[in-house]
């Protein structure tokens, strides 16, 4: 006998008996109604679900619209720190009397209506501020950092991250700089000076090539302590000195062009510290602000110092420029020849930038990298999702 | 009568009648467009079976009997859309009805039941008059017994396949089962059964004197 016999003999006693089948006490019309209401129901829950699956396509799509509108504007603003203007008149760039904000030819991310001079509009980094003849235009931080555009004045707001660069070619500018934060660097570029600042107030003029003297920079110091260094002297300004380039009789052709270029000499503004030993301790960071060095040294590290700000700068040109490889070899040069300075993390944020647009896949490796070296960086959050963006 | 052109005009005698599968699936067509002169035809054609089937598992003494067939029909309109027919409509009927059963039964915590063991009044009108109805109401209710202390999955799988015939695939479908796991219930099952009949030594006589009083063997 099987293991399942007795069961087969119990379902066949089960199976024999038959089942009393007793029509339902359901009348033919209310089973024919329920039928037919079951049939109206389900028409209906058919053509709700279609407008429900139609729904929430539509609200899929314009929440992906949204998500990508917001995506797009956050990676163009990313690392940029709007500046909103205060023009002292409302006039149409062009204008003859006018100051205005008008966009480089290498801000393709800005957008026109980034643009203007009117109280309350943001410039974005990339732009260039011009003050016409006898109207100064006034330029305003968040942080509360001022500037003020002396007359027929052009400012180029190159950068405005981190690191906020700005590029004098033409006119004076009066700079009242909020304290900044620990990382975070204020640079004017003039043709002949580069200019860091940390918390003072101070004027920056380029004096235009005469008949006798290049084009040279003259800087005035009205609060705070200035270290100015120059090829051939280094300076300490005090409040209401000032400094002055050497004269150098003018070659047949003046360069004007390239105003963050050329660095050869650097001027240091103190920040409430008048007697702050070094100029690199605070381009350095804060580890180099308790920096004790002896003058060879000292001399040696501005010099490094020197050269990055160079490499970085011609860097950032090339770019602005829409020089793309020139850019990227630049920036890769000042990593491997400085790869302890300050200027890496900016280097490398503006590689991942610019390797975004042309190389996809060299963008994910150095944005890995990035956030692999800087995991607190100040471009992660960018970085990051650019990493999550298939 | 010979035409002008000298040919015979075709006469239609008679058309071929229309199969049911034809006739179900244009059925199924009105019902899914929501015709409301289908409702009646659909109902015509489908209540026989769901009584059937409720009366087969849960029985018509049942007192949610009238309840579970309203059910069953408002089940099949509503899920009419999943019938692709690939089997009879007969056959899809009678899983869907049976699947309304089963999980009123399971949502019947309280007077939990195994179908097929609903009808033992239905004994009395069993259609080949035992010799001995006491004996087999007495079987019955012995396996009745039995089967309750069985894991109640494996003994609906046992009254489903081997009291009631569907097939394991129809059975995955009524209890939400794989079809793997429906066959180890059934196998199992069977096995459990045959133990506990075997232990139980005064069932065993009964049930072959039965089985050899109907020649079900």
């Amino acid at each position: 006998m099987t293991s399942s016999d007795y069961a087969a003999m119990a379902a066949r006693v089960l199976k024999h008996k038959s089942i009393t089948e007793r029509p339902s006490a359901l009348s033919r019309d209310r089973g024919i109604a329920i039928v037919a209401q079951a049939m109206k129901e389900s028409t209906r829950a058919h053509q709700r679900r279609r407008l429900w699956l139609g729904s929430t396509l539509l609200a899929t799509a314009a929440a992906a619209a949204i998500v990508l509108v917001a995506l797009r504007g956050q990676s163009q603003g990313k690392g940029a720190n709007p500046i909103a203007t205060r023009a002292t008149a409302h006039h149409e760039c062009g204008s003859p009397t006018a100051g205005c904000v008008a966009p480089t030819n290498a801000s393709s991310t800005l957008e026109a209506t980034d643009i203007g001079h009117s109280e309350g509009r943001e410039i974005m980094p990339g732009g260039v501020i011009q003050a016409d003849a006898a109207r100064p235009t006034h330029v305003e931080f968040d942080s509360g950092t001022r500037i003020a555009l002396g007359s027929n004045t052009m400012l180029g707001y190159d950068e405005g991250s981190t690191i906020h660069r700005f590029s004098l070619s033409r006119g004076s500018v009066h700079l009242e700089v909020a304290k900044l934060k620990l990382g975070q660097r204020f640079l004017l570029n003039t043709v002949d000076t580069e200019v860091e600042v940390r918390g003072t107030v101070f004027d920056v003029v380029l004096v235009p090539q005469s008949k006798s003297c290049q084009q040279r920079t003259s800087v005035r110091v009205s609060e705070g302590v200035v270290e100015v260094r120059s090829a051939h002297e280094l300076r300490t300004l005090r409040h209401g000195e000032a400094w002055q380039g050497e004269c150098v009789n003018p070659p047949a052709e003046a360069a004007l062009s390239a105003a963050s270029t050329g660095t050869k000499a650097l001027a240091k503004l103190g920040a409430n510290e008048p007697r702050q030993p070094a100029f690199e301790a605070n381009l350095a960071g804060a580890d180099a602000e308790h920096a004790r060095v002896d003058e060879p040294v000292e001399a040696a590290r501005l010099s490094d110092l020197a050269k990055q700000n160079d490499i970085y700068a011609r860097a950032s040109t090339e770019r602005n420029q829409g020089h793309v490889a020139e850019a990227l070899s630049l920036y890769s040069q000042l990593m491997t020849k400085f790869p302890t300075s300050a200027l890496v993390e900016s280097a490398l944020v503006q590689r991942i930038r610019i390797l975004e647009k042309s190389s996809h896949t060299d963008a994910v490796r150095e944005a890995k990298q990035y956030l692999t070296r800087f995991p607190k960086g100040f471009a992660r959050d960018e970085f990051e999702h650019f990493l999550h963006t298939p | 009568m010979e035409s002008k052109t000298g040919t015979q005009p075709l006469r239609l005698l008679r058309t071929a009648p229309q199969s049911d599968d034809a006739k179900d699936s244009a059925l199924l067509q009105s019902v899914r467009a929501g015709d409301a002169l289908a409702a009646s035809a659909f109902h015509d054609r489908i209540l026989p079976i769901v009584t059937r089937t409720a009366s087969r598992l849960l029985g018509y003494r049942d007192a949610d009997y009238e309840d579970v067939i309203q059910q069953s029909l408002i089940e099949l309109v509503v899920t009419i859309d999943r019938f692709l027919g690939q089997c009879p409509l007969d056959a899809w009927t009678s899983i869907v009805s049976a699947r309304v059963v089963y999980r009123h039964l399971r949502r019947r915590k309280i007077e939990r039941r195994l179908f097929a063991l609903q009808g033992l009044e239905s004994i009395e009108n069993t259609a080949r008059v035992s010799s001995n109805q006491a004996t087999m109401r007495l079987a019955i209710r012995r396996i009745e017994s039995i089967l309750a202390t069985i894991d109640q999955k494996k003994a609906w799988t046992f009254v489903l396949h081997d009291v009631h015939g569907y097939s394991l695939a129809e059975i995955a479908k009524i209890t939400g089962g794989s079809l793997a796991a429906v066959q180890s219930r059934l196998v199992r099952a069977r096995k459990e059964l045959h133990s506990r009949i075997g232990e139980a030594q005064d069932l065993v006589p009964l049930l072959q004197e039965l089985v050899a009083e109907e020649g079900l063997s």
